[in-house]
């Protein structure tokens, strides 16, 4: 189910009172029917896929109990088992295809035909998410940072919560676990701003990125037809467009969890203010980010073992980083020219302690070259985007539909300020609602839902369910 | 607490009432006076004349492009719209109401067989279901949850249309003068140019497969019923037919489609072939003819149409 269809705005006020309907005392039927809401709300996509993320829990939950009631070799068995498991699913359903192919064409160059061949398989939305969600959680229990939880049913709906479910964010079993284990508290605060942020997720994903999706999908996926600056508008619109889906989404997972009575970490904080690409990465997708420092690049060595080594160790996270988000070589260009700039920044001591304007703008531009890798369907159009990037071939850019191009401009203006706002103000939109005065939340509410009404663009798929 | 929530839901809830209708009726009465551009200008000149005219062509660009109410002896209006369908004229025919009219309809053999067309082009005139119940029935007929959308919310019928409609109602020529709705397309000497490049490249004519297996869409057919029962009740002629194309398809479409316009009682012209001869000057691409082109074919369809009835 999308957050952006007609089925999602009757299913959840149905989950939302059914939940809050029940006495606050019973947590586990309250918990129950957060199960079924999600195992629902991942089943109008594909019901046959519930059996994975079902297998996932099942694993997890056991194996959590067995690896903190184990010591020493037994207990890192038992991790090693889930780690197999959750990696195993992830190579399988994610990577199996991509592994067979480039292996296949490393054979062919040496002149060497295995006769092997890659399977129709189809990418099970979220895997990505809950498989590193699972993995976190027996790997926090191994390192004695969190007891297992006895609840199945908390446990269960811990891996499949629905607003996070298919997109993240990647919540820590140390945050949520007990959320769902204690009971639940009504909130006027929280409510004030989960409504707030859900509004301003479904701005930012159906009025700005979609609009955007609309007017640059036609140059990214023939990008030869183009001139110089049509590719130019492209990519400049594309880092906002993936920026706006993503973040769109998030908060609409987030603002969902807080309506729910649950506590998301946030998931971007405005990353296009940033003064390095260290400063984006903290700002960037955060509950990934984070992760990945957690439990790869600190596990790997972090900074601790030597200059040389942090930067290998940065490397290596983002060019697995980039493998995370699809069975590509362009994700992987994209991780690890990110990585390189990372141990670059690090190595001229380029980070600044304090906003810069110019730092600001030469971090976006950077960002935005980089996003060719991720969003080109292949390397041979990246190769053709930079070529034009870099020509003289600038002339008139293609605007296409006079009406959708208006609605970019104008979403995106919209957007840019209210962003500008928030960061110029020093305020997180996590808790910007509650601080308004009624009337002015009233308002503005009433403004951007009027906005969204008028301007949404057809639902495309957010971004990150391919990942 | 929760008190308090609810009472600041409802407050949302009744100011996003009140906005809501304030704006549609701000730009209900804009669009009003719109007369040009495609989403709103045509529909309100459609609407302007529909019940005085006697000819009325219907169907997507090629309809627009290829024919010129002028060519026929009675007064007519050209109502082809970019992009739409079976689905989008049969909604404009629901609002019908005048008796004796000619109604041409344009369809393209592969629009009768795709099976995953849904008519959702019909959409686009959600914004004039509120002015019209017998469209509003029509489309709450295919899509119910859009009529219920929009009468939740007014201005739900105006998504996506707001900018195009404001920049014609504020920077448009509203010269107060109609036209009769055809907009040839007449080719400048670079398109003229890069046309002849592509047919050099791929051939003249190009073969439109048509997906297996070879089946009627149901809601194709649906649309062709209720046309033809709205012809009847106005005792009107309703007249399908397809335009000259470069696009081809195979004979035995072109024979099931002959069949199926037969079954359903109705008139079907065919003049894929109408030109026996290619000549690049009749030509905008490969669907479309150019000015001239369309300028002979109109006099050709006037003249098939007097003999067919």
């Amino acid at each position: 189910m999308l957050f952006n269809s007609l089925a999602f705005l009757l299913f959840f006020p149905i989950v939302f009172i059914l939940y809050w309907s029940i006495p606050r005392k019973q947590v586990k039927v309250q918990n129950l029917v957060l199960l079924v809401a999600s195992y629902v709300f991942y089943g109008w996509w594909d019901w046959r896929f519930l059996s994975l993320i079902a297998f996932s829990t099942f694993v997890d939950f056991f194996l959590g109990i067995a690896i903190a009631k184990s010591e020493g070799r037994k207990s890192r068995s038992y991790l090693m088992i889930s780690i197999f498991v959750n990696l195993g699913l992830l190579c399988v359903f994610k990577y199996f295809n991509f592994f067979i192919d480039s292996f296949l064409a490393i054979g062919e160059t040496i002149g060497y035909v295995p006769g092997i061949t890659t399977l129709n398989i189809i990418l099970p939305v979220g895997i990505s998410f809950y498989t590193f969600q699972t993995m976190s959680y027996s790997i926090d229990i191994y390192r004695k940072e969190i007891e297992p939880t006895k609840d199945f049913v908390a446990f269960a709906s811990f891996v499949a919560l629905f607003p996070q479910l298919v997109a993240g964010p990647i919540e820590r079993a140390s945050n949520l676990i007990p959320q769902l284990v204690g009971k639940r508290q009504w909130s006027h605060k929280r409510f004030r701003d989960g409504l707030f942020q859900i509004v301003v997720g479904f701005f930012r994903k159906v009025v700005v990125a979609d609009s955007i999706g609309s007017l640059i999908d036609g140059i990214y996926n023939a990008p030869e037809l183009h001139n110089s600056s049509s590719i130019l508008m492209a990519v400049v619109l594309y880092s906002f467009q993936i920026y706006f889906d993503f973040s769109g989404y998030s908060d609409i997972a987030i603002g969902t969890a807080k309506l729910l009575g649950f506590e998301f970490k946030p998931n971007f904080n405005l990353p296009y203010f940033s003064s390095s690409i260290t400063e984006f990465w903290r700002r960037w997708h955060i509950s990934l980010s984070s992760w990945l420092r957690d439990y790869l690049y600190i596990p790997l060595g972090g900074n601790r073992k030597g200059l040389v080594k942090q930067y290998r160790n940065l490397f290596i996270t983002m060019f697995l980083g980039g493998l995370w988000h699809g069975s590509s070589w362009n994700f992987v260009v994209w991780g690890s020219l990110h990585g390189i700039l990372l141990a670059l920044e690090k190595r001229f001591n380029l980070i600044p302690n304090r906003y810069r304007l110019f730092n600001n703008i030469a971090v976006f531009l950077v960002v935005s070259f980089i996003w060719i890798f991720f969003r080109s369907l292949s390397f041979e159009d990246t190769g053709i985007m930079m070529h034009k990037l870099f020509s003289s071939d600038y002339g008139k850019p293609f605007i296409g539909n006079l009406s959708i191009f208006g609605t970019v401009v104008y979403g995106l203006l919209l957007a840019l300020i209210f962003d500008t706002f928030l960061f110029v103000r020093k305020v997180r939109l996590e808790e910007f609602g509650s601080r308004m005065k009624p009337w002015w939340y009233v308002a503005f509410l009433t403004f951007t839902i009027i906005n969204i009404i008028l301007f949404y663009s057809d639902a495309n798929n957010f971004i990150y369910f391919q990942f | 607490m929760k008190k308090k929530s609810i009472t600041l839901f409802l407050f949302i809830l009744i100011s996003l009432l009140i906005c809501d209708r304030l704006v549609y009726i701000a730009l209900h009465g804009i669009e009003e006076n719109v007369y040009t551009g495609q989403s709103v200008g045509k529909a309100n000149q459609f609407n302007s004349v529909k019940d005085s005219v006697d000819l009325l062509v219907l169907g997507s660009s090629r309809a627009a492009r290829h024919v010129d109410p002028e060519s026929f002896s009675i007064p007519g209006y050209n109502m082809g719209m970019d992009g739409t369908h079976l689905g989008y004229a049969t909604a404009l025919i629901s609002t019908l109401k005048k008796e004796g009219q000619l109604v041409l309809v344009h369809v393209d053999h592969h629009e009768v067989y795709d099976i995953d067309y849904e008519g959702d082009d019909m959409l686009s005139l959600l914004n004039e279901s509120k002015d019209s119940d017998a469209m509003e029935d029509f489309i709450k007929k295919y899509y119910p949850e859009e009529i219920y959308l929009s009468n939740l919310s007014n201005c739900y019928v105006y998504n996506g249309k707001v900018l195009g409609m404001l920049k014609n109602a504020f920077l448009g020529k509203n010269t107060g003068s109609r036209s009769n709705g055809f907009s040839p397309l007449v080719p400048t000497k670079n398109q003229k140019e890069t046309f002849e490049a592509i047919l050099e490249e791929s051939g003249i004519t190009q073969r439109i497969d048509i997906q297996e297996p070879v089946e009627v869409n149901h809601r194709f057919e649906s649309f062709v019923d209720f046309a033809i029962e709205v012809a009847a009740k106005n005792h009107s002629s309703l007249i399908f037919f397809t335009s000259p194309s470069l696009n081809k398809v195979d004979e035995e479409i072109r024979n099931s489609t002959a069949d199926f316009f037969n079954t359903k009682g109705v008139q079907y012209l065919d003049d894929l072939d109408f030109f026996k001869e290619f000549n690049i000057d009749y030509w905008k691409d490969r669907s479309h003819m150019s000015k001239m082109g369309a300028e002979l074919y109109s006099i050709k369809l006037s003249k098939e149409i007097q003999q067919v009835k």
